[in-house]
Order: structure tokens, then sequence, then C-alpha cells
């Protein structure tokens, strides 16, 4: 039952349903900005995880030229530290069913096991296999935050509608508090966003392929307020490749808590 | 639970430190721990076995793992539960009548009465000169003698400080020009506080221009702490502190000030507010606060307010930041608003000389300790002792706390400022918007605005999260009025929490090597008999119970702490 101002956005709500039944009508563009400037690193003060433990279902369904592919995985996110200035977690993957292992994605999707750091005040995010310690490429990090760090929302309570924006070089998000809603008993908050990110490689086949190209990526996050944490995260991005090699290819993801413990 | 909270950092004579933020211990450990702490809890065992084996011996790496485990038996580096300030906050409010107590006991409670907006100089830097933004000007207005009586007789009756004493201030405007309202207050104080079987003490802020014999007299009678606002010689106090028609008010605050020493030569209970304003000429102002101090020994230097981003900015902590911070942090500080007049101008000369007077303060306490030093450099200790003795007396705990939020303000109750209208603030440094206000004389203290007003403190972050939580020192005077203030989300508050994190390492380290040189550095005499040390009520800086662990680290695991 859902309780709340906007009852009409019913279909858009988190379902049990597989990826391919994500309504792309719900990725519909943000509109009215409000012009608010904030710092790249400001925002992710609120990459938040109070659970120590998360387990969620990430799906990826992909068009490209035609041909379809995609993967389902188990993402545990295991919040080893956090202090105001980082969080750190370990994140283990599973495959847990795969269409077409030919998936292109702008992150790997390796199952070892990684070490994730958010490091707020230097604005670096790291991911590396766990006892593979060697620092990446600080700009790098900052777009794969973009990319990986879907679980952002500011210090509430906010106003309905409130904005922000971030920004690192060509790459840019902006986020929406679009509504306060309930599902059964518990309080959500629905952040939409959308934007450009221009990005330096991508990953096929577990291979990184240096690559500048553009994806425009528009998402929205349910976000429960009792317990502070993303339930679900969709994302649809259209690749820009001036190259023509990745052109026109589509991504569809979506990422859905299956577990939560302390 | 996660990784435990805690600062490392190195001093300069190489030796490790562990800073724990949940128990305030400060440990020595050697370099194994140092180098593999960081992974501890966030790696296994195997794992950090297997990163560092290539360059430190397996044995070693094993010890200290150990070693790092025997700590959390002795509830120290302890593990971390997350922690969201939102939460924080509910347990605080649940929690209140027990935490206020606490307060009690360390600041007791004082009240501010504004008695009138009025002044007789027109200061160029004044925060009342209407170049402020959210705060009030100058005006005619002062305070009726019902409002004053009321609150008062309110602070009188419901003072809950425990030590019987009622603290209470005159402020402006300029609060001599209503001398009979301040004789008035004090003769109703007085007569109520003997009913009461309670001990008045009372301060005033003046600038000193009308500190006439009859004045003097009537306030040593009541033994009145009395702050002169004096800027230090001459040439530097009349840039700014000016009489209306443009003279300097010098001369006539010294003739008053002598005939004041003059007729009372042995009296104590005085001081100065010295403003330091740019351009800086530090050697001069200490070489008239060191004439001066013996005779005023409650002399103390602020930092002038540079515009929105400090409103207030009378706290000695923040000129302690300015001097610890250099280059990058600093320009963000003293960002200006677009207003360009001098005193809000802080240059890199200004900042050599707050450095100078950093090093002869940290010099100076490491080798002749708090006492001597307050006698031989006070104007170095006047800036800066305050904030590094804040982490001698540290609270150290033994035990894992429950909850680990540290407020050091809370509004109406450490301390409460009664403006003209009758207005209660939150004290006197806070702007005069309609934000601060806590209720009023007649109706009382506003719980729900109380609480609103103390909720203002989520915008500064991840509190519960936060390794300074227990030393920060963030002034709701910072705080700066804005649509972001309302929504929460303002770059300004997080730059306010690196600056916070970033001072605590620094002065961790300063206060660490001190110790190392002097473990008597911040010895002070045990019945305050230096009149500065009055002022300080925080009481012993660490647990017994903190120590007495210490004393069985140092033989079990080779650390140490101070």
């Amino acid at each position: 039952m859902i309780i709340g101002q906007n009852k009409k956005r019913n279909d858009q709500l988190p379902s049990p349903g597989d990826w391919d039944t994500i309504d792309t009508n719900v990725l519909k563009p943000l509109v009215g900005f409000r012009s608010m400037t904030t710092e790249f690193g400001f925002l992710f003060r609120h990459y938040w995880m109070p659970s120590t433990d998360l387990y969620y279902r990430r799906s990826i369904h992909q068009q490209l030229r035609g041909q379809e592919s995609g993967i389902v995985q188990t993402v545990r996110k295991k919040m080893v530290k956090c202090d105001a200035d980082r969080c750190v977690w370990r994140q283990k993957v599973i495959d847990s069913n795969t269409q077409n292992s030919n998936v292109v994605s702008f992150f790997s999707l390796s199952t070892e096991e990684y070490l994730c750091e958010y490091n707020r005040s230097k604005q670096i995010f790291q991911s590396n296999p766990i006892l593979d310690f060697e620092p990446s490429n600080r700009v790098d990090n900052r777009i794969q935050a973009f990319l990986q760090l879907s679980f952002l929302n500011p210090v509430l309570p906010v106003p309905l509608g409130f904005h922000w924006h971030i920004q690192s070089e060509k790459s840019y998000l902006d986020f929406q508090i679009e509504s306060f809603e309930r599902i059964g008993t518990m309080p959500v908050v629905f952040v939409r966003r959308s934007g450009k990110l221009t990005l330096p490689h991508f990953f096929q086949d577990g291979i990184c392929h240096p690559h500048l190209f553009q994806i425009e990526r528009e998402g929205i996050s349910v976000y429960a307020l009792d317990r502070s944490m993303i339930i679900e995260d969709r994302t649809h991005d259209t690749v820009r490749d001036d190259n023509n090699f990745l052109n026109g290819l589509e991504l569809w993801t979506k990422i859905k808590l299956i577990k939560s413990c302390m | 639970m996660l990784a435990p909270l805690f600062l490392k950092y190195q001093t300069k004579s190489g030796n490790n430190y562990l800073y724990d933020c949940a128990t305030g211990h400060i440990i020595r450990v050697d370099d194994t721990i140092y180098s593999i702490v960081d992974d501890w809890h966030i790696l296994t065992d195997v794992e950090i076995c297997e990163k560092y084996k290539k360059i430190i011996d397996i044995e070693r790496i094993k010890t200290a793992l150990n070693e790092l485990q025997n700590l959390q038996k002795d509830n120290i580096l302890t593990d971390h539960a997350p922690c969201e300030l939102s939460r924080v906050e509910r347990v605080f409010y649940d929690r209140r009548e027990w935490n206020l107590g606490e307060f009690w006991q360390r600041t007791g409670m004082l009240l501010i009465l504004g008695i009138t907006e009025r002044c007789n100089l027109c200061c160029s830097y004044c925060c009342f000169s209407g170049k402020f933004a959210g705060q009030r000007t100058h005006s005619s207005r002062s305070m009726d003698w019902d409002v004053a009586k009321k609150a008062i007789s309110d602070f009188l009756e419901n003072d809950q400080a425990g030590d019987g004493t009622c603290p209470i201030t005159f402020y402006g405007g300029e609060p001599l020009l209503e001398f009979t309202l301040l004789k008035d207050c004090v003769c109703y104080a007085e007569t109520l506080a003997k009913s009461l079987g309670k001990i008045n003490r009372f301060a005033v802020t003046t600038n000193g221009t009308l500190l006439n014999d009859e004045m003097v007299d009537y306030l040593v009678e009541h033994q009145f702490l009395i702050l002169v606002s004096l800027d230090g010689p001459q040439k530097t106090h009349d840039r700014y502190r000016l009489f209306p028609n443009n003279q300097g008010s010098f001369d006539i605050i010294s003739r008053n000030l002598k005939r004041f020493s003059e007729r009372y030569p042995s009296y104590m209970n005085r001081g100065m507010n010295i403003t330091l304003a740019p351009p800086l000429d530090l050697d001069a102002t200490a070489e008239f606060v060191n004439e001066i101090f013996p005779q005023y020994p409650f002399t103390r230097a602020n930092l002038v307010n540079t515009g929105n981003e400090y409103r207030f900015n009378k706290d000695i902590e923040l000129s302690t930041q300015y001097g610890c911070y250099s280059q990058s942090i600093c320009k963000k500080n003293l960002r200006d608003n677009g207003c360009l007049e001098g005193f809000r101008q802080f240059k890199s000369k200004d900042q050599e000389q707050m450095n100078k007077y950093w090093n002869i303060c940290v010099e100076s306490l490491a080798t002749l300790g708090v006492v001597k030093s307050w006698e031989i450099v006070p104007f170095a200790m006047m800036l800066f002792e305050t904030q590094i003795s804040f982490y001698h007396r540290r609270r150290v705990t033994d035990q894992v706390p429950e909850w680990a939020f540290f407020i050091p303000c809370v509004p109406g109750f450490t301390r409460r400022f009664l403006d003209v209208e009758g207005n209660y603030r939150i004290c006197e440094r806070i702007d005069h918007s309609n934000t601060y206000i806590l209720g009023n004389v007649w109706s009382g203290l506003d719980r729900d605005k109380m609480e609103r007003t103390m909720s203002l403190r989520r915008h500064f972050g991840d509190c519960g999260n936060c390794h300074a939580l227990k030393v920060c020192d963030i002034c709701y005077a910072r705080i700066p009025e804005s649509d972001a203030m309302e929504s929460g989300f303002d770059p300004f508050f997080d730059l306010q929490c690196q600056r916070t994190r970033e001072t605590t390492s620094l002065l961790l380290q300063t206060y660490t090597e001190i110790m190392e040189r002097n473990k008597k550095a911040f010895e002070r005499p045990p019945d305050g008999n230096l009149l500065q040390f009055k002022k300080l009520k925080y009481g012993s800086p660490s647990s017994r119970l903190g120590n007495e662990i210490l004393e069985q680290l140092k033989l079990e695991t080779g650390t140490v702490d101070f």
C-alpha cells in the first residue's frame, strides 16, 4: 500500500520483477533545475551505509545494435570502517545468472572480492581487489564514484523538490528529491538523477579497454528513511561514442536490496 | 561493529601515537603497530600478514596484532558502532536531563544582560556597525527595568548551577551609558540572592570611555569583573576604535584606566579585550600586554570578525586555528564577502606573525610549563594556550562510552543572552536574527525553539562518526543563516568540519610533542592561585581510572599515555 502525496507513482515503486520488466518511462529526465552549486566532494559526505552487511542484486540489461545481453549478480557490501571522512567496505560479487557474458560495463564486474573506499576529504573513490593495493588514477576515481556510488542522499530533512548538482570536469549529475512516500509503513524518499559522464574506458569479458566515450544517465533511487539506506536504484544509460564503437549502446541497471543486517 | 575510530600521528621525535577517539587515550605504539593499524579490522589477520610480510617480519606482525587485541580487552581502541547523527540526536534528547547535569557541573550558567543598544563609539569593525549581515545596528533602545528584573529573578530562582553562584554580565552597546539601570539590576540581584542564599558575581564589558571615579568605585565595591576593550598601543587602537567624529578613543581610555589603577592599585578583577585586526603588529601588542598583564590578568585577545563566515569572531580558539592553519585553509577562512575594509583583509604577513607567536607559545610551554609561561609570555599564551591545554583537559575514560557525542554548548543553558526587547538568545556572539531566539523573558525558554536550534548542529555533518567529536569546538556562531541552513545543504558546514578535524590532528601532535619534552608542562597550581586559571572551570583533565589503565599498559604492552 502506498501512502503519500504521489500515489500515481505506484508503477514506479520497486517490485520483485526481473530487470527486463523495468519501465523506462520511470526514467524520464528531470526538469526545472534550481541552480545550486555543490562541490563534488561535499555530496559524498552523505554516502552512508548504516548497516554493516548489505546484500544487493544487481541486474544489467543491455542492447547494442539489436543484440541483447545481460547479467545478474549478487553483491555483498560489508562495511568495515566508517568515520566522518571515509567509508571502507569489502565488496564481494557473485554471478547469479548470466545470459550472455559479453556484457559491456563501465566498471569491473569481476567476481573477486574488492576493498572499496570513498574518502570524502580527498574526494577519492577506490576499488581494488583485496591484496592489490596499487593506487589508481584520481580523476578516474572521481568518475567511478559517480558511477558506483548511487546511494547518495542529502542530510535529511530537506524539502520536496530539493535539487543539487555535482560535477567533475566534464562529467556531471543533477539530483532532485522527487517525493516522499510510504511503502507499507516504511517512509521512503525518491531521489531522481540525470547527467552526462565522460568515461576513459570500459570493461568487457573482464578486460579493461581504454576508450573515451560519453554516457547519458538517468536514474532513480528509493531511499528508506527509517533504515537510512537505498532499497532500490535504477539507471538507464545511453552511450554516445564519436568513434562509433559503442554508439547506441543502452544499459538498464537495477540494484535491489535483498537483505541487510548490522 | 566497525573498525575503531582513532587518529594516528607521529611527533618530531619520531614516536608513533594513536589517539583513541572513543576513550580519549593517547597511546604510544611501535613502528609495526603504526604501520599495520590502518588495515586492522579492514583486512583479516591473514590478509594483513600477506600484505606486510615483504617489509615486516611475520612474527612481529603477529605480535602487533596480539597487542592491539590486548588493548581492546582494556576497552581501548574498541570497535566502533556506526552512528548517524540523527540517531545520536535522538539519544541526546532522550537523555537531556543527564546530559545537562554534566553541563551544570562543567560550566555553570551565565546570564548576559544586553541592557542597551546605544554606544558612544563608532568602531569601524564593530559587528553592530551595519557592515555585518544578520546583525542589528546601534540604536537608542535600552532595556526596560521590568524586563531586567524578571530575567534576574528567573535566573536566580531557577539557577541549577549547584555551586550557588549566579554570574551576571552586563553587555551593550555600551552598558555604562545605562549606569542607573545597571545599579538597579545589581541592587535587586544582590537582595534576591541574599534571600535565596546564593552568591552573585558580576561582570561588565565596556569601552572604558565613560569609566569615571563614581563608576569605578561602584564596580569595585561590588567586585565586578571589569573588561575594557582596548586593542593595544595608541597607534593600533585608534585605527578602528573611534568616536563618531573619527577621533581616536585611546587617550581618554588610558586616562580613565590610569585613574582606576591609581585609586585601586591592587584590584585584580579586571582585564582587557584586545581585538586583533589587520594589519597586525603583534610585537607591539605583545609589548603592550606584557606591560599591563600583571595588573589586568583577565586580558584576552581575539581575532576581529571578518565577515559572514565568522559572524562574531571572539573565540580565542579561532585565533588558534588561524595560527595553526597555514596557506590553503587560511585563505578560505578569511575569504571576504565583497567587503574591502582593512579590518577584513588578513595578509600573509599577519599569518607569519601569528605563526611566530604560536611557536613562542609551544616552545614556552615545553620549556617553562604553563604557569611560568603565563608570567613570561602572556600574550602568546593568551592566543594559543587555551586550545592546546584543552587536549590536556580532554575527557579520558576507561569504559566504552555508550554514546560518545559531545556538544560544547547547550543553547539556553550554558549561557543565555537577554536583548533589550526581552528575547533570550544563545549568547552575545550570535547574530540578532529571529532564528536564534530561544524564548522571551515573560514566557520563558521555548523548548521547541531550543531543540530546533540544537538541531542546527546536524548541518555540521557526521558527528557520530567524527574522530574530533570529543574535542570539537564548533560554535553556533559559525552557523550562517541562509536558505542552506534550512535545507541542511551548504559546503560551508563541510569546511568547518574539515578544519576542526585537521586542527584536531595538529593540536594533538603539538600537545604530544610538548608532553614528550616536559611531562609537567600543563601542571597548574592546585589552588588556582593564578587568576587566569580561575576562569577554567573544566576540572581535572584525565580520569583517575584512565591513568591507572595507562600505568598497566605501560607495564603490559610497553605503551604510554599522557
